[in-house]
C-alpha cells in the first residue's frame, strides 16, 4: 500500500551570496515514515530544515506539507510542523513545563489538552521531577528531552528534529532512540543526522545530501546497493567523495 | 494576530521579571539609587553650611586699626587667629577661614580700605567672608553715626528707605522649580535603562540563546512575534520612568526644605494638577513607545547580548548629553527644541513643573515623538522582516 504524502520537496534552491547552499533538492516524506536527511557539515541538512519551517525563504522550488504549499500558506503549514533544531534552546527562565505549555498555546492548541499532553510527554521522557525546573537549571539530557517534548505537545503530523542526539550522553540518546521507534508509526519524522548508526536503525528511507544536493535516496540497502558498499557508513563516503 | 502578540508579551514580561537585572533596573534604580544621588550632595551642602554658620569662623586680621579688632574680638561669630603664614596657606590649611586687611591710612581720610581673602571653593571660608562683611558694615555704620553726631546730624537722617528680601514661593513652588531642573533627565535615562535590559534579552538574546529560530516556526505572523516583545519593551520604558519620578518627587520632598532652610517635609499632593499628570503621562508613554522602537531596531542587528549593549552604548550617550547641556540652562527655550526628541520631554517636564511652558510645546512634542516613533517602528518591522538581520 503506498502511503499519502506528507511532505514533498521538489527542486529547493537557496543561495547565501556566494554560497548555492541548496541546489535543487528533491524528496518526499510518507505518513508513518522515518526520513533521514544525511550529510556531512554544511551540506545543506539544516538550511533545507529551515526552509521548511519557513525560518527562511528558498529562492526557488516546492515545499508542501500535507499539500498546503508553505509560500502560499506559511502560517498554516507550521501548525502541522513540530521541530527541534540543531543547537536549539528554549526559555531558561520558565521551567520545563512553562516552556512547553507556551510552545503549545503558540501552535493552538486548546487548554485542555494541553496539560494532558505535557503529563504524557513528561511519563515517556521520564521528566516528572524536572518539569517544575527552570530550564536553564536543567542537565544537557534533559534539556533536549525537553526540546523534543515542545514539539510532541502540538502532536503534528510531521516532527522534524535537526541533529536531536548530538552531545547526549548513552541513555539519553536511548531514550530518544526508543520514542522515535514508537512514534513513528503516527507520524512522519524528518530526521536529520550524520550519525550512521542511528540513521541504520532509526530511518525507513532516508537521503544523502551533499553540496546541496542530493547524491543518493531510498532504504538503507537500496543505498548500499547503489554504491556497490557492504553498509551505510561506506555508501556515505563514497557518494560524498571521501572514501579511498 | 492578537492572541500570538498577547503570548509573545506575556512570555517576554514573565522572563524579565524573573532577572535580577531588569528588576535592579526598573525597581532598585528609580526609587533608591538615583534619589539616594540627588539628595545626599544637596544634605551634605546644607549640612556643612548649617555648622559653618553655627560656629564661630576663624578671621585673621592684618590691622592696625584697634577699634576694628575690638569690634571682632566683640563678635560671636568670628574668632580671631594670628596669621603665621602666607594667606594662602593660612587658607589652604584651614589656620584661617579668611583674612582681613586694612590699609594704613592717610591722616586726613575719611575712608578705610579693607579687603576680605577667601577661598570661594570652601564652604567655610564663604560663610566666613559673609560674617566678615557683616560685622564690617556694622562697623562702618556706628563711625558714620558717630560722625553724624559730631556734626550735630540724628541718626534717623541715615534711614531713607528700610528694605529686605523675602522667599515669595512657597514650598509647593519651589518642589516644582527644583524637581523641573532634575527630573526631565532622569525620567529620559529611567526611560532608556529601564528597557534596555529587555530588549536586548528579547532580541539578541534569543539569537545567542537560539531561541529566536524556534519562536519563528510557531504558527504566528513575524509581526506577531515582534510586536509582543515591542510591548514588553514599550511597558518597561513607560514604568520606569514613572518610578523614577515618584523616587525624584520623594527626593525632592526632602531637599527643598533644606534649600529654604525650613526643615520637615513637603507635602507632595497638589504639586501638579490632573492635567499636567495626565499630559506628563501621555508625553512619557510616547517616548517609552520611541526608545523601545529604537533600541529594537538596533539590539535585532546584533548576535549577542553583549554586542547589542555595545551597540546601544553610543545611542544612550548620543540621547543624554544634549539633555544635560539643555538641563542646566534654566532660560525658556526657543520653541523648534520641542521638535528634537528627547530633548522635548525634558524640557515640557521642566515647562510644566516650574509653570513656564509654552502653549505650542504639548503639540510639538507629541507630533514630533509620533513622527519619530512611526518611523522607528518601520525600521523595526523592516529588521524583523528581513532573514538576514535574524539569523546574523
Amino acid at each position: 500500500m503506498i502511503r499519502e504524502v506528507v511532505l514533498r520537496v521538489k527542486g529547493l534552491r537557496k543561495r547565501f551570496g556566494d554560497v548555492q547552499a541548496l541546489n535543487g533538492i528533491d524528496f518526499t516524506c510518507r505518513r508513518g515514515e522515518l526520513f533521514g536527511l544525511l550529510g556531512p557539515n554544511g551540506a545543506g541538512k539544516t538550511t533545507t530544515i529551515r526552509c521548511i519551517c519557513s525560518i527562511i525563504k528558498p529562492d526557488d522550488g516546492l515545499i508542501e506539507v500535507e499539500g498546503v504549499s508553505v509560500a502560499s500558506n506559511p502560517l498554516m503549514v507550521l501548525k502541522k510542523i513540530g521541530v527541534v533544531l540543531e543547537d536549539g534552546g528554549l526559555y531558561e527562565r520558565l521551567t520545563a513545563e512553562e516552556n512547553m505549555k507556551l510552545l503549545a498555546q503558540l501552535h493552538g492548541v486548546e487548554g485542555s489538552l494541553i496539560d494532558e499532553r505535557i503529563d504524557s510527554i513528561c511519563d515517556t521522557l521520564g521528566l516528572g521531577e524536572y518539569r517544575k525546573r527552570q530550564f536553564k537549571k536543567l542537565s544537557k539530557g534533559n534539556k533536549q528531552k525537553v526540546l523534543l517534548g515542545q514539539a510532541l505537545v502540538i502532536d503534528p503530523p510531521l516532527l522534524i528534529l535537526d541533529e536531536p542526539t548530538v552531545g547526549l550522553d548513552v541513555p539519553t540518546q536511548k531514550v530518544i532512540r526508543d520514542l522515535l521507534g514508537k512514534i513513528k508509526k503516527e507520524r512522519t519524522i524528518l530526521y536529520s543526522t550524520h550519525i550512521m548508526s542511528e540513521a541504520e536503525e532509526l530511518c525507513d528511507r532516508l537521503a544523502i545530501i551533499d553540496h546541496g544536493r542530493i547524491v543518493a535516496q531510498g532504504t538503507v540497502n537500496e543505498i548500499c546497493k547503489k554504491a556497490g558498499t557492504k553498509n551505510l557508513e561506506q555508501a556515505f563516503l563514497k557518494l560524498v567523495g571521501r572514501y579511498a | 494576530m492578537l492572541k500570538g502578540i498577547g503570548l509573545i508579551y506575556r512570555k517576554e514580561m514573565w522572563t524579565a521579571l524573573r532577572e535580577r537585572r531588569t528588576l535592579i533596573f526598573l525597581f532598585l534604580f528609580p526609587l533608591l539609587v538615583w534619589p539616594v544621588f540627588v539628595v545626599l550632595p544637596w544634605f551634605l551642602i546644607g549640612g556643612k553650611e548649617r555648622r559653618a554658620q553655627a560656629q564661630p569662623s576663624k578671621v585673621a586680621l592684618v590691622s592696625a586699626y584697634p577699634g576694628l579688632e575690638k569690634e571682632f574680638e566683640a563678635s560671636d561669630k568670628l574668632q580671631l587667629v594670628r596669621l603665621e603664614d602666607s594667606v594662602s596657606a593660612a587658607l589652604q590649611q584651614r589656620k584661617a577661614h579668611c583674612v582681613v586687611y586694612v590699609d594704613s591710612l592717610a591722616s586726613d581720610s575719611l575712608v578705610t580700605y579693607a579687603r576680605i581673602l577667601y577661598d570661594p571653593t570652601q564652604t567655610e571660608s564663604r560663610t566666613a567672608a559673609d560674617k566678615v562683611e557683616l560685622v564690617l558694615s556694622q562697623y562702618e555704620r556706628k563711625i558714620v553715626i558717630e560722625r553724624l553726631a559730631q556734626q550735630g546730624v540724628p541718626e534717623r537722617m541715615l534711614e531713607a528707605l528700610s528694605y529686605r528680601r523675602e522667599n515669595a514661593m512657597g514650598q509647593n513652588q519651589m518642589l516644582g522649580y527644583f524637581l523641573g531642573l532634575i527630573i526631565g533627565m532622569f525620567v529620559v535615562m529611567g526611560s532608556m535603562m529601564g528597557s534596555m535590559a529587555v530588549v536586548i534579552d528579547s532580541t539578541a538574546g534569543e539569537k545567542e540563546r537560539k531561541t529566536l529560530e524556534l519562536l519563528l516556526t510557531a504558527p504566528i505572523p513575524r509581526s506577531s512575534i515582534m510586536f509582543g516583545k515591542y510591548l514588553a519593551g514599550v511597558t518597561f520604558a513607560f514604568i520606569s520612568p514613572i518610578l523614577t519620578a515618584l523616587g525624584m518627587s520623594l527626593a525632592a520632598s526632602f531637599v527643598v526644605p533644606v534649600l529654604v532652610s525650613s526643615g520637615g517635609s513637603v507635602d507632595l499632593s497638589g504639586l501638579i494638577s490632573p492635567g499636567k499628570i495626565l499630559i506628563i503621562l501621555l508625553v512619557i508613554l510616547l517616548m517609552a513607545a520611541f526608545i523601545a522602537a529604537l533600541q529594537m531596531t538596533v539590539a535585532v542587528r546584533a548576535h549577542s547580548n553583549r554586542q547589542a549593549q555595545t551597540y546601544l552604548a553610543p545611542l544612550n550617550i548620543i540621547v543624554v548629553i544634549p539633555i544635560i547641556f539643555l538641563q542646566i540652562i534654566p532660560a525658556l527655550p526657543p520653541n523648534w527644541t520641542f521638535f528634537i526628541p528627547f530633548v522635548n520631554v525634558m524640557l515640557l517636564l521642566r515647562g510644566l513643573l516650574m509653570d513656564t511652558l509654552p502653549g505650542s510645546a504639548v503639540l510639538y512634542t507629541v507630533a514630533s515623538n509620533l513622527v519619530f516613533l512611526i518611523l522607528a517602528l518601520r525600521f523595526a518591522s523592516r529588521s524583523f522582516g528581513s532573514e538576514k538581520v535574524l539569523l546574523n
